[in-house]
């Protein structure tokens, strides 16, 4: 019994020594976690031979980790290997889409590294050609954050040419087309809305797209020709009809409550009776 | 000196088990095809060498500990050999000490061959011979101590499947076990937070000795954190060793 | 004198598996061994014998009781110095080469290299094995294994040695010769305590032995008491009466066409039995007096349990 306490004493003993130490070096190193321990990880192949079976097991160890690593607010530095966690993380588990999407959100809105998002949305797109979700993400951060209109046009076309994407993202593809400057493609998208929306709530929305959109297209016509009929002729038509009678345009358009433009002869511009609301 | 024989016969039993052979053949293949490997990368040849390498050294070192650490003593109680030792005057703790010994010495030779092997590899490819490799592999047989005497541990009260599960795990663990401070940041709880910090610093940390990251780019490494990480492993080891001890006294051979 | 070992009131008790009921091995067992004398330990497979001696020599803990060996406890470390130990089919480590076991062992003692040698030359010679001195273990008989086992408890010349079931594995020449050297180490004034459950190899051997049957010791005594202490019958062959008539008074054993073989106890069972066969006019053909020999003793102990229960 006397040796028993004796060993438990010493153990006890040696147990405080190693917390010292461990304390010490914890203190010597830095932070424990400042490491960037992944420096030296393999690619995500070469994890996949040795994890012998379990890749998916891998992936969502090495997932987990990176959302607690990369949610906490630390130096800059630690988005320095950002790109390669994933790329092992989707090299390990293709068809794992949350990687991807965490990932590239990471990746765009904390490291503002634009590129290396859609490089890892590009992945996921073509290892999941089925799921709307990654092309639908991309669009976003290029209409949102990149404002590039035509790269956002172009990923939500992709997204909704998937099947089960919301329909929502014709109405995006839409505003995307409207923000590009393209009024008649963006008038065409909502047109194909109206016609195939569900409910009453979808039709009004896109009725008033719908409606505003004509109002602008046909005044955007209108003053062309108008500003034609200026440099052909040397001063400004005398009426809209003038524009018609003289070859200029093809017939004066209406707006969607039946009114006419209205037009000034001695400013030259046109404007609508109605309100609406793209009037810049 | 009754440590010493038991020691030396553990030794000798350890270094005349076939399976040991057969470890350090795959390893020192894996040292020796990683130079083949190193010819299929553009750059970097000898980084792909000491990166084969040394994780080969470190996987069956691993390896080797944990089997023979577990089939020598478990089949000294299996095999009944351990009436014999016991009916001797010779201490319990004596014959675990003993075992301990034999078996760090068998793993230290086995240790020694593959980072010879690595080193000749090395050598072949680019015509010196990197002996700050050499650090790299001290640490990772302080890691060892730790293995080793979580392997005797074990197989002082379970069956040898059991304890070389257990070894292993222990082993993930230990590399893992940082996690459990990243964990404890984000658990709202007192007692989650207190559950695991305990196991933080009850589980041992492996991830001290692991400075292969450093060796391979060539970064310094302050002797501080060697000494300090040798401080812990070894006395890590001894509260392990002491805590196997204190079950082996009390057991029941039957 | 101090005995070589008293045992006082040992209980053990195992417990197979986590949820299985407690299972009492030994029941108050009690016992002294003198010096100098060759104590035979018997009992039937599973009676207790191993576990006692697995305590003895300090591997299993008793749950209740004290050893003493040379009146000291038996886990005291000098005290293990004066004994020998061979386990009850041993294992050996096979990758030893006969001569690296006896001297891995002789190590344990701290003896010196030279000492060493000649110590373990003579037991390599005691045993007949000098010739497979530098052969590994793993290529050993199991009749080789079990002699340099006894070599192995013989290593440091000890004052008692403890010896379980030591003949059980051995041929009619190993017998013999693990025989002699109980009753040599005997005549060097050693302590030699050894179970068996075959009575034949103690008979000659011992000078007391103690039968332990379910975990208690049963009887304790020379062999010539123990023996003597039942009572003799006789076998008396006959012929001419048939068995039906025999059956009724006599215990008939067996029965031929002209020969019926019947058992009496007492002096007085055979005037009975000689009066019954003149009067019904057989023929007696022979006495035969018929001593109680251990193997008989046991199987009545054995049933007279299997009642008790």
């Amino acid at each position: 019994m006397r040796t028993r306490s004796l060993i438990l004493l010493i153990l006890a003993l040696f147990f405080c020594l190693s917390l010292f130490f461990q304390l010490t070096l914890e203190r010597a190193r830095g932070e424990a976690l400042s490491r960037p321990p992944f420096l030296y990880l393999p690619t995500g192949r070469y994890i996949k031979v040795l994890s012998l079976g379990y890749q998916n097991l891998a992936a969502d160890i090495l997932y987990l980790w990176s959302i607690q690593r990369y949610s906490r607010y630390e130096g800059e530095h630690r988005f320095r290997y950002l790109e390669h966690v994933y790329d092992m993380i989707t090299d390990l588990d293709p068809h794992y889409i949350d990687p991807y999407l965490i990932g590239a959100l990471t990746m765009a809105r904390e490291g503002s590294d634009y590129e290396r998002a859609f490089k890892l949305l590009q992945k996921g797109m073509r290892n999941n050609p089925d799921e709307w979700i990654l092309p639908l993400d991309a669009g976003f951060y290029a209409l949102m954050d990149l404002k590039d209109y035509s790269k956002a046009i172009d990923y939500f076309m992709r997204a909704s040419k998937i099947e089960g994407c919301p329909p929502e993202v014709d109405r995006l593809i839409a505003g995307a087309f409207l923000r590009k400057g393209d009024k008649v493609a963006s008038l065409k998208f909502w047109l194909d809305i109206y016609d195939s929306a569900s409910n009453e709530r979808i039709k009004e929305v896109s009725y008033n797209h719908i409606y505003d959109l004509k109002i602008a297209i046909d005044l955007e016509v209108l003053q062309k020709a108008i500003n034609h009929y200026k440099e052909k002729k040397g001063k400004f038509p005398t009426s809209l009809s003038a524009l018609v009678r003289e070859g200029f345009l093809k017939g004066i358009p209406v707006d969607p409550d039946g009114k006419n433009y209205e037009y000034d002869r001695n400013s030259g511009k046109v404007s609508a009776a109605s309100e609406y609301r793209l009037r810049h | 000196m009754k440590v010493y024989p038991i020691a030396l016969n553990t030794f000798r039993e350890a270094i005349r088990d076939r399976i040991l052979y057969l470890l350090l053949f795959f390893a020192l293949l894996m040292i020796f095809t990683s130079r083949i490997a190193s010819l299929l990368t553009v750059g970097e040849e000898s980084k792909i060498i000491i990166d084969v390498g040394l994780s080969a050294i470190s996987f069956f070192g691993v390896l080797m500990a944990i089997l023979i650490g577990i089939t020598l003593v478990s089949r000294e109680i299996e095999k009944r050999t351990i009436y014999n030792i016991l009916s001797k005057p010779i201490r319990r703790y004596q014959f675990l000490l003993g075992k301990y010994a034999g078996l760090l010495l068998t793993i230290l030779i086995m240790d020694f061959i593959m980072t010879l092997g690595l080193l000749l590899t090395l050598y072949f490819k680019s015509g010196r011979f990197e002996l700050h490799l050499l650090l790299a592999m001290g640490l990772f047989f302080c890691e060892l101590f730790i293995i080793t005497a979580f392997a005797i541990f074990f197989s002082t009260f379970t069956t040898p499947i059991l304890s070389s599960i257990f070894t292993l795990a222990i082993y993930a663990v230990g590399h893992l076990s940082w996690n459990l401070l990243a964990l404890k940041e984000r658990i709202a709880s007192f007692w989650g937070k207190a559950l695991c910090f305990m196991l933080y610093y009850l589980l041992p940390n492996l991830e001290n000795f692991n400075i292969k990251n450093e060796v391979v780019h060539q970064l310094t490494i302050g002797w501080k954190t060697v000494l300090l990480a040798i401080g812990y492993g070894i006395s890590y080891s001894v509260v392990i060793i002491l805590l196997a001890t204190l079950i082996f006294q009390r057991r029941d051979f039957v | 004198m101090i005995p070589a070992i008293e045992i006082k009131n040992l209980y053990k008790s195992f417990r197979s598996g986590f949820f299985l009921k407690k299972q009492l091995v030994l029941h108050n067992l009690s016992l002294q061994v003198q010096q100098g004398e060759a104590f035979g330990f018997l009992g039937p497979n599973g009676a207790g014998k191993t576990t006692t001696i697995r305590i003895i020599n300090g591997l299993s803990y008793p749950d209740q009781g004290e050893v003493f060996i040379f009146g000291k406890e038996n886990t005291n470390v000098g005290v293990k110095a004066r004994v020998g130990f061979l386990p009850e089919e041993p294992y050996f480590y096979h990758h030893l080469t006969g001569w690296e076991f006896l001297d891995f062992y002789s190590q344990l003692f701290g003896y010196s290299r030279r000492y060493r040698h000649k110590r373990i030359a003579f037991l390599l010679e005691l045993i007949g094995l000098q010739e497979y001195a530098d052969m590994q273990l793993r290529k050993y008989s199991r009749g080789m294994l079990q002699r340099i086992g006894l070599a192995q408890a013989l290593i440091n010349d000890p004052q008692l040695v403890i010896l379980d079931e030591p003949m059980s594995s051995l041929d009619p020449i190993g017998r013999r010769m693990v025989r002699d050297i109980i009753i040599d180490l005997g005549k060097r004034g050693k302590t030699v305590f050894f179970s068996s459950h075959i009575l034949s190899d103690v008979e000659m051997v011992c000078d007391r032995v103690a039968i332990i049957i379910g975990g208690r010791i049963i009887s304790v005594g020379k062999i010539g008491e123990l023996v003597k202490e039942k009572v003799d019958f006789h076998e008396i062959v006959l012929d001419g009466i048939s068995t039906d008539k025999l059956v009724p008074e006599f215990e008939v054993i067996s029965h031929e066409t002209n020969r019926t073989l019947i058992k009496v106890e007492g002096e007085e069972g055979i005037q009975r039995a000689l009066t019954f066969i003149k009067v019904h006019k057989g023929k007696v053909i022979s006495v035969n007096p018929q001593k109680k020999s251990l193997e008989d003793i046991f199987i009545d102990e054995i049933r007279k349990g299997g009642e008790r229960e």
